[in-house]
This record gives C-alpha cells, sequence and structure tokens, in this order.
C-alpha cells in the first residue's frame, strides 16, 4: 500500500467515532430513498403487472336492470375492447360464533379463467361447477383467512330475502379488490366484508335477474375516447338506470394504491435529503478538523515534493471511502427496509406478489445524492489544503485573533463573568461555526418532531373521525331508498339509543369545465351521530339553501365559496340541480358534498326517503341488536365503526411505527455527532487555554464549564428555532402526504415537541460528557510546553 | 534585597526528589534525587542544558506535576501528598506562573485575562495596579493578538502578580523576546519580588539572566551539580546577552 493509502485508512480509523455517524447517516438517507423509491417502483410494478394479467377494468357502469342480449351491442360501441356483463347482489352473511352483521358482494362468473375483465385467479380450491345443483361459490382471501374458512367450509347468506347455504369449493382474489373496504367505506375491513364468486345461473336466480345483468365492466383500447365511450354508453343503457361509468380512480381499491404510491414518492423526495445534508455536515466538521490537526503532516508532505493535489487527494479519498462505505451499508438497510415494507404492504394489499426490487434509476440517484453529500462535505478541508503552503502549514495555527465585536455583543458579554465571556467571545467570533452547531440541532430536532408528528397526526385523525364526525355505533345501509315506516321500524331495533337517519346518492359535480365522481350525503340538521366536523374538530351545520363540500371535492372542481356548481344525480330519476356552494371544509377523511336530508329528497323527487341509518346502541343490547338486523330484510350492509377504527389503526400504526423508529435513531445519531463534533472542536482548540485555566487555579469544573457552556448556549439558541422549524417542516410534510381523502389535523403539539426536544437535549448532553471526561485528562505540562 | 537562606523558614523544603518519565527500558530519568530549600523572598535561577529536568522540577514545585518518589513541602505543607482539589486551591492562592509562550486567554483582552485571576484569589492587587507595574496601564483593552509578544509577555506576569502570589515559577520568560522586551519583562519580574517580598524561581539556559539571582542553581542530567550565591544581584538594565 502506497504510505498516503495508508494514512487514509489510519486516520479514518482513528476518527472511527465520526466516521461511523457519517457513515450511518449516508446509510440511513440512502437506505430510505433507494427503498421508498425502490418500494414505489416495486408496489406500481407489481400492480401494473397485476391489473393487465388480471385485466382490470377501465370503467364500470352499475345498472338497475339490463338484458344480456345488449351485451353485442356494447362491445361494438368504439373504443371498447372486452366486457363483462356481471350479475352482482348484496348480501348478508353469518357464520357460527359471529354476532354482527357482516356483508358481501356476490358476483357472477362464467368460465372464471376466461373471465375478459377482472379475472378472479384461485388461490386454493377449484371453480364452482357452472350446473352443479348446489350453492357452490368461490370466497375472497383476505375474509377467508379472517375466518379460517377452507374450501369445504359453509356460509350463510340472504340474497334479497331469500336464504342460502353456500359451499365454498375456492378461495381467490381480483384485481379489483387488492384493498378490500365495503361500499362507501374508505377502510379495510376484511373481516366483515366479503367477495363472492358464483355461477351466473345460481346468482340469476338469487338475485331476481334472469337473462339481465346489473354490472358492467369494460376494458377499452388505447386509443379510445373515453368522454366519447362515456356518453354512449350512457345513451344506450340509460333507461336500463345505468349510473354514469366510473373509472379506476372510482374503484378504492385503485384510489387508494395509487394515493399509497404518491405517499412513496412524498418520502422518497422529503426525507432522505434531510439525512444526507446532515451526513455532509458531519463530514464537513469531521475533515476539516483533520486538516487543522494536521497542519505541520500536510506541510511536510508538501516539503517532501508531494503535489497540493496528492496530498489533497487524501482527505478526497478519505470522503470517497466513506460515500463508499455509506453506500454499501445503505445498499444493505434498502434491501431490508424493502423486505420489511413489502411484507407489511402484502399484510394490507392482497397482490399476487411484490417482490422487492430496487430500480437501477433510484441507485442512481442514490449514488448521485450521496457523491453530492460527500463533495459538499470535503470540498471545504480539500479547499483549506491546497490553499495551505508548506512554510504556513509547518508554522503554527496563527492564534485567533480576537477583536472588539460589535457594540450590543461587546456590552452584552460585559455582563458575565469572565468565564462566560470566554464562551460568548467564541460563540460570536466564530459565526460561521456557531451557526452550523446550530443548524445540525434544529435539523435534528426537527427531524424528531416530525417523526413525533406523524403517529400524531394519525391519532388525531382516528380521533376527529371516530369521536367528531362518526360517533354512531353502527351505520345501517338500506338497498333502495326507503320511507316513512321504515325509519319507524329501524328506530325501533332493539338496543338503539339514538337514530339518524341520512342518504347517500352518487353525484356527478360540474364547475367550468372540471367535473368530479363523488357523493351527495344528505344528513338532518342538529345530527349528533354523524356530523360535518372539519379536520380541527369544528362541526359545519349542513344547510337547506347549498351545499357544504369538503376542500378535496372544491379543489377537484376549482370551485370556491359563492360558485354555482352543477349537481347530476343519476340514481333513479335523473335530477341535475344548481347549488351554490356555502362553505368549504377540510375535513380529515372523505370527499363528498353535503346537504340537508329532507332539501335532498325533495330535490329527488322522494320526500322522506332514506338511504340508511347511524345509530348508537346500548352494549348490552348488541346481540339482540344484530340478531334483529340479520332478520330484517332490505338492510344492504352494517358498518361496524369500532371495527374500522381498529382496522384503520392498524394500517397506520404498522406502517408508521417502523418510520418513527428510524426517525428516532437518526434524530438522536445526529444530535449526538454534532454535539460530539462540536465539542471535540473546541476541546482541540482550547486545550491549551483549558490546561492555562486550570494552572492560573481553577477547577476541573470551572474549565469544564467553559468547554460544556458553549455547546449548551448553542443548543438553547438552537432548541426553540427547532421547535418552530420542526413544526414548520411537520406541517409541510402533512401537508404533501394528504390526499383527496384524507387530511392530517396537525397542530402544534407542545407536549411532544418538549419530548423531542428533551430527547435531542439529552443526546446532546451525554456526548458533550464523554466529550468532558477528557478534560480530567489534560496534561497541564504538556499543554504548556510549547504551541501545538 | 539580598536574604539568608540559614536564618529563615524555607517556603519550599524538597527532598530525594525523583521523576522517571515512562517505564522499563524507555524510562526517562528527568530527576534523580534532589534535595533543595528556598527562602521566602529569595531569587533563584536554575541554570542547565536543555533536557537537564529544569522544567520538571519547577512544574511539581507549581503543583503542575507530581513527583515519583521524595517530598516536597511549601509552608509546611505536603504537596506530594495533596490531591487535586488541594493542588488547585494551591495554585489559586499560593503560586504565580510565567512561561515562554505567554498562554494569554486570545478571546479575553489584557484586563480580562488579569480578571480571570482577581476573581478568583483571595486579596488580589486591582487590575489597574498589576498592569501599571508591567508599564501597560494604556494597553488595557487589547486582545492578545493585538499586542506584541513583551507585552503579551508583560501582561501573563500582570496575571500571575495580581493574586499577589508567594511564589512565582518562571520558565525561560525571555526565551522568546529580544534583548530590551526581555529587559522590560525581567524588570516587572524584579519589581514583584521588591514590591511584595514574592520569592521568584526563574528557569533559564541564559548564563547573564543568572547574575539577578541570589543564588543560582547549576542542572546537570537530572541533578544539582552545583550551587552558586551571588553576593549581589545585578540589575536587569545591566544584561546583555
Ligand atoms: N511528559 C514527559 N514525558 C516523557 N519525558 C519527559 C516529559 N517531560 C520531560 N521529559 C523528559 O525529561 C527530561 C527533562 O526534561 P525537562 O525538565 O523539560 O528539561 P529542561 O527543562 O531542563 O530542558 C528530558 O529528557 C525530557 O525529554
Ligand atoms: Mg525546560
Amino acid at each position: 500500500m502506497r504510505p498516503l493509502t495508508r494514512k487514509l485508512f489510519r486516520d479514518l480509523w482513528r476518527m472511527r467515532a465520526q466516521s461511523l455517524a457519517v457513515v450511518s447517516l449516508l446509510a440511513i438517507g440512502i437506505g430510505l430513498l433507494v427503498s421508498s423509491l425502490g418500494m414505489k417502483t416495486s408496489l406500481a410494478d407489481s400492480r401494473d403487472r397485476y391489473y393487465l394479467d388480471k385485466r382490470l377494468s377501465d370503467l364500470q357502469v352499475q345498472l338497475v336492470r339490463a338484458p344480456l342480449r345488449l351485451v353485442d351491442r356494447i362491445q361494438a360501441l368504439p373504443g371498447v375492447q372486452d366486457i363483462e356483463a356481471r350479475v352482482a347482489a348484496p348480501a348478508l352473511l353469518e357464520l357460527p360464533g359471529i354476532t354482527e352483521q357482516m356483508t358481501a358482494r356476490l358476483m357472477s362468473i362464467d368460465e372464471a379463467e376466461q373471465t375478459r375483465v377482472n379475472r378472479p385467479w384461485l388461490i386454493r380450491g377449484r371453480w364452482p361447477d357452472q350446473d352443479s345443483g348446489r350453492r357452490e361459490v368461490v370466497l375472497n382471501e383476505a375474509f377467508a383467512d379472517a375466518h379460517q374458512l377452507q374450501p369445504g367450509s359453509h356460509l350463510d347468506a340472504t340474497i334479497r330475502g331469500g336464504r342460502e347455504r353456500l359451499e365454498i369449493v375456492g378461495i381467490a382474489n381480483s384485481p379489483e379488490f387488492v384493498f378490500v373496504s365495503p361500499p362507501g367505506q374508505l377502510f379495510p375491513q376484511p373481516d366483515r366484508y366479503a367477495l363472492i364468486w358464483m355461477p351466473r345461473r345460481a346468482l340469476e336466480q338469487a338475485a331476481d335477474l334472469d337473462g339481465a345483468f346489473n354490472d358492467l365492466v369494460l376494458r377499452v383500447s388505447a386509443d379510445a375516447d373515453i368522454a366519447m365511450l362515456k356518453r354512449s354508453l350512457k345513451d344506450l343503457l340509460g333507461r336500463y338506470g345505468a349510473q354514469p361509468a366510473q373509472g379506476r380512480d372510482r374503484i378504492p381499491s385503485a384510489r387508494f394504491l395509487d394515493q399509497e404510491l404518491d405517499q412513496l414518492a412524498t418520502m422518497a423526495t422529503l426525507i432522505p435529503p434531510a439525512f444526507l445534508a446532515v451526513a455532509a455536515f458531519l463530514l464537513n466538521v469531521a475533515l476539516t478538523r483533520l486538516v487543522e490537526a494536521e497542519r505541520s503532516n500536510i506541510g511536510l508532505l508538501k516539503a517532501f515534493g508531494f503535489r497540493a493535489w496528492e496530498v489533497a487527494m487524501g482527505y478526497l479519498g478519505m470522503a470517497l471511502v466513506l460515500v463508499l462505505l455509506g453506500l454499501l451499508t445503505g445498499a444493505v438497510l434498502a434491501q431490508a427496509l424493502g423486505q420489511m415494507m413489502a411484507s407489511l404492504y402484502l399484510t394490507v394489499y392482497r397482490l399476487p406478489d411484490l417482490p422487492f426490487a430496487t430500480s437501477v434509476s433510484a441507485w442512481a440517484i442514490a449514488a448521485g445524492v450521496a457523491a453530492l453529500a460527500g463533495a459538499a462535505g470535503c470540498i471545504n478541508a480539500i479547499r483549506r489544503v491546497l490553499r495551505l503552503s508548506a512554510a504556513q502549514a509547518l508554522m503554527p495555527p496563527p492564534p485567533p485573533a480576537f477583536k472588539h465585536g460589535w457594540r450590543g455583543a461587546e456590552a452584552f458579554s460585559r455582563q458575565f463573568d469572565t468565564l462566560t465571556r470566554v464562551v460568548l467571545r467564541r460563540i460570536i467570533g466564530f459565526p460561521r461555526r456557531s451557526l452550523t452547531t446550530i443548524f445540525g440541532v434544529v435539523c435534528a430536532l426537527s427531524l424528531l418532531i416530525l417523526a413525533r408528528q406523524f403517529p400524531i397526526a394519525i391519532d388525531q385523525l382516528l380521533a376527529i373521525t371516530f369521536e367528531g364526525t362518526r360517533r354512531q355505533d353502527f351505520s345501517l345501509t338500506l338497498i333502495e331508498a326507503q320511507g316513512l315506516d321504515d325509519w319507524q321500524a329501524l328506530k325501533r331495533l332493539p338496543g338503539v339509543l339514538e337514530a339518524e337517519p341520512f342518504r347517500t346518492v352518487p353525484a356527478v359535480f360540474r364547475f367550468g369545465s372540471r367535473e368530479a365522481d363523488e357523493a351527495l350525503v344528505g344528513l338532518v340538521k342538529g345530527a349528533s351521530l354523524e356530523r360535518l366536523v372539519d379536520y380541527n374538530g369544528v362541526p359545519f351545520a349542513v344547510r337547506d339553501d347549498g351545499l357544504v363540500i369538503t376542500r378535496g371535492l372544491a379543489s377537484q372542481l376549482g370551485a370556491t365559496v359563492g360558485d354555482r356548481i352543477e349537481v347530476e344525480i343519476t340514481r333513479g330519476q335523473q335530477v341535475r340541480l344548481q347549488l351554490p356552494v356555502l362553505a368549504v371544509v377540510t375535513v380529515a377523511v372523505g370527499n363528498n358534498a353535503y346537504l340537508d336530508l329532507d332539501v335532498l329528497g325533495q330535490f329527488l323527487r322522494e320526500p322522506g326517503r332514506i338511504g340508511g341509518v347511524h345509530v348508537r346502541i346500548d352494549s348490552l343490547d348488541r346481540e339482540a341488536f344484530h340478531e334483529a338486523v340479520r332478520g330484517t330484510p332490505g338492510i344492504a350492509g352494517v358498518s361496524d365503526l369500532a371495527r374500522a377504527r381498529d382496522s384503520l389503526q392498524r394500517t397506520f400504526k404498522e406502517g408508521a411505527g417502523v418510520m418513527t423508529g428510524i426517525f428516532v435513531t437518526f434524530a438522536v445519531l445526529m444530535a449526538v455527532g454534532i454535539a460530539f463534533a462540536t465539542s471535540s472542536v473546541t476541546l482541540a482548540e482550547q486545550r491549551r487555554d483549558l490546561a492555562t485555566l486550570q494552572v492560573l487555579g481553577f477547577s476541573r469544573r470551572e474549565v469544564s464549564y467553559v468547554l460544556l457552556a458553549e455547546i449548551g448556549a448553542l443548543t438553547l439558541i438552537a432548541l426553540p428555532l427547532g421547535v418552530l422549524l420542526g413544526h414548520w417542516f411537520a406541517m409541510q410534510f402533512l401537508q404533501a402526504m394528504a390526499t383527496d381523502l384524507f387530511t392530517f389535523p396537525a397542530r402544534f403539539e407542545s407536549g411532544a415537541y418538549a419530548t423531542a426536544a428533551a430527547i435531542v437535549l439529552a443526546s446532546i448532553i451525554a456526548a458533550a460528557l464523554l466529550v468532558r471526561r477528557e478534560v480530567d485528562a489534560i496534561n497541564l505540562v504538556e499543554s504548556l510546553k510549547s504551541r501545538e | 534585597m539580598s536574604v539568608d537562606v540559614h536564618t529563615k523558614v524555607p517556603l519550599f523544603d524538597v527532598r530525594a526528589l525523583t521523576r522517571v518519565f515512562g517505564h522499563g527500558e524507555s524510562a526517562v530519568h528527568a530527576l534523580r534525587g534532589i534535595d533543595l530549600e528556598l527562602a521566602e523572598g529569595e531569587v533563584v535561577i536554575l541554570l542547565g542544558p536543555s533536557g537537564s529536568g529544569k522544567s520538571t522540577l519547577l512544574n511539581i514545585l507549581g503543583g503542575l506535576d507530581a513527583p515519583t518518589q521524595g517530598s516536597v513541602k511549601f509552608a509546611g505543607r505536603a504537596l506530594h501528598d495533596m490531591d487535586e482539589r488541594e493542588l488547585t486551591d494551591y495554585r489559586r492562592t499560593w503560586v504565580g506562573f510565567i512561561f515562554q509562550f505567554y498562554n494569554l486567554i486570545p478571546s479575553l483582552t489584557a484586563r480580562e485575562n488579569i480578571e480571570l485571576v482577581t476573581d478568583i484569589a483571595v486579596n488580589p492587587l486591582p487590575v489597574d495596579e498589576a498592569l501599571a507595574m508591567v508599564g501597560l496601564s494604556h494597553r488595557g483593552e487589547h486582545f492578545p493578538a493585538q499586542l506584541s509578544g513583551g507585552e503579551q509577555q508583560r501582561v501573563a506576569i500582570a496575571r500571575a502578580l495580581a493574586k499577589r502570589p508567594r511564589m512565582l515559577f518562571c520558565d525561560e520568560p525571555t526565551g522568546a523576546l529580544d534583548l530590551k522586551t526581555g529587559v522590560l519583562t525581567l524588570e516587572a519580574l524584579m519589581q514583584a519580588n521588591h514590591a511584595f517580598g514574592t520569592t521568584l524561581m526563574i528557569v533559564t539556559h541564559n548564563a547573564d539572566i543568572a547574575r539577578l539571582g541570589d543564588r543560582v542553581i547549576h542542572f546537570a542530567d537530572g541533578r544539582i551539580r552545583e550551587i552558586v550565591h551571588n553576593p549581589v544581584r545585578a540589575k536587569p538594565a545591566d544584561l546583555h546577552w
């Protein structure tokens, strides 16, 4: 090995604590960057392959009843590639030992393996025998897993009031339901909502749809004119009670996946750069210090005839080695994080597979960013090496030339005792360094606050959603809107303490040239169960003279308060309305327009009709309530809010937990690294002064004060700044993570921020005390003998 | 002011003092058995070749280093038995140091460097008086980097004197100075001896400076080779090196 190379590795070893910190930070930054980028492409690839392979529909039309003979005409429409005209029906399920209402969506299949659109695929068992007299069905995997159902198990279902005993012969999944959530629900409830595939003939009979279909799914050709196709579909199918054709963005599963991908992209762009910046900062501190300490070596090397750049290469080499180590460790970390995320995703998303693969482009980006961090970290040191002449380098560094600072600073420092003045003059005298330290601590604290804010925001989102907005225990949805009698009957179900009617109708909203497919929700005034509440918990009243819409819908339409928007309701009678927007509410979850229930009924020319009820029940009567619900025909679904909350919480927490852990580790590492670097520099530069003070008769305690007060004072300045910046950063992050379905509540969390500050402070104290121990080891005689 | 060593209680009483650095084959015997008494008010010059152990002796007497063996008593108290806290007290209260490199705190002005000491001393000189003693009343507000080497050394002396030390250790105080500034420095030291009766121990390898002392202790190879009494102290102004 050449001597300069040997020196390089010796130096790295000598600075192993700092090298380790730099490498870890680089590795974490790279690991996060590559794993989130990789996860994004892996998830997107896996999804796309799945969608393509199993032929996910591009458009879906729900109808009341259309004759099957229309199939050829639909198939012939321009732009249509493939269609499936299905029969679909809701059902209530019963399983022994489970009292709560469970619902299912039944879908017809013909030759399952030949299904042209939304093709389900078998995981276990077999497909039903089309001609079997028994009710053979295939069940979706998530529900089967949740209840340990196997081929051979039975399910009791109520379809259109008739009870059927279904025999499960197979377990399957479908690209339509990567993420299984009941209709109208945003949250996965795999154990309360099932997907069941049934031979067409059997389902036609059960659903009373002989020779007809009510659920059309289409794949379109690449060059299709979607808008025109939608119009043709409407013209052709309108008289059969067809809803407007809806794209993939209205398939809840597909929509959720899209949002997940967006959030991964956000993660990849926002978080890793912070870590890499700090790595660069630490590298800079470490290398610059090394150059200072090695002035005479550098001088000697130059005097021996090494060229300046050869000497400088040594420091560049160190940066390079650290960057390479960081990349390598980061690669391992990325792989581990990626695998972990992939298996986490697979528990939530039912994909055929999710192999985690990192893309070449992710690595290119990572390598580029790491190189940038490395370069930023060593440029200062290298500039110094190049600038140092041999003669200069061999002389001791000139004593730091303190001058009288500006008047204010001077007057300020004179209020303190002499030792404190030493500290203050250093802080003021080396502003760049002081600011760097402050910046570092601010970054560490910001990261920590960010890490703590996210789970808090999730908790608040859940709290606002389930304690502010959805305070009912259950929501019962009716198959068709019903009148007063049914409302009375539902109110009188056993155990019901409080009941509130509602009605939700799908609607197309238009403003200017923009259009959005969402739902129009009718609520009663003064509702206390399902309320309209913004993301800070402030309730809004529904109005009878216009719409209250969510922020997501408002931005989809580009509409704001005062605008009149068109609302087209297609269910039942076609209704087209022009309604003013009276308020825009930023809600935590969901994306709808709201109107007074009675007014909605009048608009629909069905006054007094309700689509369902929200109920609060006496928990003692739970069993009786469920029993009664099961015996009530006309109920399409029951959603259990407590369960929804649990499932949502699990989904969020699993993902957030890992991230929080990583962030906290990082932030602590960063704080320790910075405090260690800063106090080491202070010690190195002041070793002689600290010895002098001891010679003059100052105790080790007093001398330690001079050493520690600097990082202490800088930390005191940095903490409040860090809290503010961290708060701001967290707000930005939460905003970036928001989707049209979720808005994360974000508040100034003084308690959490104080904890974060305390953690940073403790890390700094620990690091500083480590350096302080060296005060005891200062050899007075050695330190004073000569200039270093 | 000449002092008769034998009629006074010794300020320092050093017996069989040795100091070994390292051990085994690489051990360096810096002091190989020193016996010495210093009287209050005395001016003692340590003279000897480089590496002969002068600084080592001075550091041990000043409480900066500990002997390997032997005893050092300061006004009857055993220095070699003191713990860290007692040594700190000892340095704080009784002794001052002057080094070849002035060891001023660069972030403090001349005045503040002196205040460091007056803040913690028991019966300090007023800062102005200390500055005046070294003829630097007008330079109090300057930072070390704004002062010449000689001025810095005189600030260091003022700082050492400000606590009215009973003992002042000077390790090659003029080593880095030219004749003129060196003389000013030495005059300041002699004046302290004159004004407060401070005992001076000055290390030098300059034989001419040796003429300033009451006694000249010749060092060689970690031992006292010879002690010479000067009947009359020379004045710094008479020196020429
Ligand atoms: N801390 C130390 N470690 C090892 N050897 C030392 C140390 N301090 C002094 N020495 C050695 O002790 C001897 C005496 O040194 P010193 O007292 O400084 O001599 P002088 O001041 O007379 O030049 C020298 O050989 C020196 O190398
Ligand atoms: Mg010496």
